[in-house]
């Protein structure tokens, strides 16, 4: 069974860059920053009804949220990913909020 | 210079009808970047007086659906509101784009565009441009500034200017034959002696008409190549200046044998490190990936897309190439059938990185040429592996 995805699963990052402390808080950090601008970009893509770009928002972030394991962010990406293929409008809203929580939880989990 | 968008024009040249507004913001902005006259106008019930005050040349219907816009456009048809030479489209959901194309093949409309979800904003803008010309003519609309349109290349840029100066040419001489041919046959009189005046007259019209076009033709032609082969030579000479600087360059940074030899006294020799060229557009995964492939003793360069990819391959010997697929500009999968075209034979294993594991697909991409996948996030020993294995079978 497919276990549930975590918010940050530390072994991602340390099984791909190694156990460096200060690189895996450089690239979490980056992560938030790229995270957060994204966010507002496929915002804006909803709001113009523009599902290819929308789509191609999500996969961009997708990729870097699964590498430094912050899986619950990947996984609404990929659905989002998903949904804006479909051109399914309500979902990708329902999408996009949920990101933004899960975002908001990583950031929390990164800080603490 | 960028033009303020504007949507409320008094003297629009092109009107938007509307039911929601919502529905045509993107629309609107796009027409509004290229058309100063223009205005957005709510449907109510003075609608077909405001329009038949306005007389614009170009009318996009944007109501909510293609049946309300058939009914508005019949209306105001009916109403002698639009009563003057003009060029209508109906925007359309996606939904609604068989019936749309069907209002414009009998004749109701004379263009359709999906402007929800709006995709292609230059189809837009070329429909609007192409209704400005087609309802004023081109005495009267000027057309778009070089300004108003996209930053090309400026090689591309001349080559449309030339291919644009070549058609019109072309046309020109096929207006010139025609009206030729006009003139001589309203100069044929039908009479008795028939076939012995024909022939004069055929023998005539070579002469006078068909021969004169041909050499003008000639002489086009041979401009037209002249002009291309100029370009090509130029572009020869720049390539072979810039081949020469890269060489100088190269030599001036050798060092010389006797500092090399003082290095290494007392070294063993160690095979040069292999270069690898990372092509990924999200910079936080690139960068992961280079301090795996650096951390293993391989040199890395990085680019952020297909096209800077094509562009550092030039003159470079990368013994591989991480390339992600899905990309803007140009994916991984053109940029691999454009490096094989390019790289004079030179085959430069290509490892995809990838986030989709389906069969077909990388049956596909074996087909192009590409030597492995990396599935994202793979980890260390995984992609270090992959590498391996590609430069080892290459």
């Amino acid at each position: 069974m497919k276990n549930s995805p975590q918010i940050l699963n530390p072994k991602i990052m340390r099984d791909l860059i190694g156990n460096d402390p200060a690189l895996i808080t450089q690239f979490k950090q980056d992560f938030v920053n790229q995270a957060r601008a994204s966010l507002r970009e496929l915002a804006t893509h909803y709001n113009n009804r523009e599902f290819d770009r929308l789509k191609q928002g999500a996969h961009f972030l997708k990729t870097s949220a699964k590498a430094i394991g912050a899986e619950e962010v990947a996984d609404k990406l990929q659905q989002l990913e998903l949904a804006s293929r479909e051109q399914e409008l309500s979902r990708c809203k329902q999408l996009i909020i949920q990101l933004k929580n899960a975002l908001q939880s990583l950031i929390e989990v990164i800080n603490s | 210079m960028t033009r303020k968008p504007s949507v409320a024009s008094r003297h629009p040249e092109v009107i938007m009808l509307y039911e929601k507004e919502e529905d045509i913001s993107g629309a609107a902005n796009i027409i509004a970047e290229q058309v100063e006259e223009y205005r957005t106008v709510p449907v109510t019930r003075l609608v077909g007086e405001q329009i038949k005050e306005h007389k614009p040349s170009v009318i996009l219907f944007a109501m909510s659906s293609v049946k309300l816009s058939i009914e508005l456009y019949t209306k105001m048809l009916k109403n002698q509101q639009i009563a003057y030479r003009h060029y209508a489209i109906v925007l359309c959901k996606n939904k609604e784009s068989a019936l749309a194309f069907r209002s414009c093949i009998k004749g109701v409309f004379d263009n359709y565009f999906v402007y929800l979800p709006l995709y292609e904003k230059f189809r837009l803008k070329m429909i609007v441009h192409n209704g400005l010309r087609q309802s004023q003519g081109d005495d009267h609309y000027a057309g778009l500034d070089d300004d108003q349109l996209e930053r090309i290349d400026t090689n591309l840029s001349s080559l449309i200017e030339l291919s644009s100066q070549c058609k019109r040419q072309l046309l020109d001489s096929v207006d010139s034959c025609k009206a030729s041919v006009q003139q001589s046959t309203e100069q044929l009189e039908p009479g008795e002696e028939g076939v012995t005046r024909e022939k004069a007259l055929v023998k005539s019209l070579a002469k006078q008409h068909i021969e004169p076009l041909l050499t003008q033709l000639e002489l086009e032609i041979k401009d037209g190549l002249d002009l291309i082969l100029a370009q090509l030579t130029s572009r020869h000479s720049e390539i072979k200046d810039i081949k020469q600087k890269v060489i100088d360059k190269q030599q001036a940074k050798i060092p010389t044998q006797a500092l090399v030899s003082s290095l290494f006294e007392n070294q063993e020799a160690k095979p040069p490190k292999k270069k690898i060229l990372v092509v990924e557009d999200n910079q936080i995964y690139r960068e992961m990936i280079v301090k795996v492939l650096e951390h293993d003793e391989y040199d890395t360069e990085q680019a952020c897309d297909g096209l800077t990819a094509l562009k550092m391959i030039k003159g470079n010997d990368y013994a591989l190439i991480l390339m992600d697929l899905y990309m803007p500009h140009l994916d991984g999968i053109n940029t691999t059938k454009q490096l094989k075209a390019q790289n004079d034979g030179k085959d430069i294993p290509v490892v995809a990185l990838t986030s989709n594991n389906n069969r077909e697909l990388i049956k596909r991409w074996a087909q192009v040429g590409l030597k492995g996948y990396i599935l994202k996030p793979s980890n260390r020993t995984e992609i270090l592996q992959a590498v391996k294995t590609a430069i080892e079978y290459s």
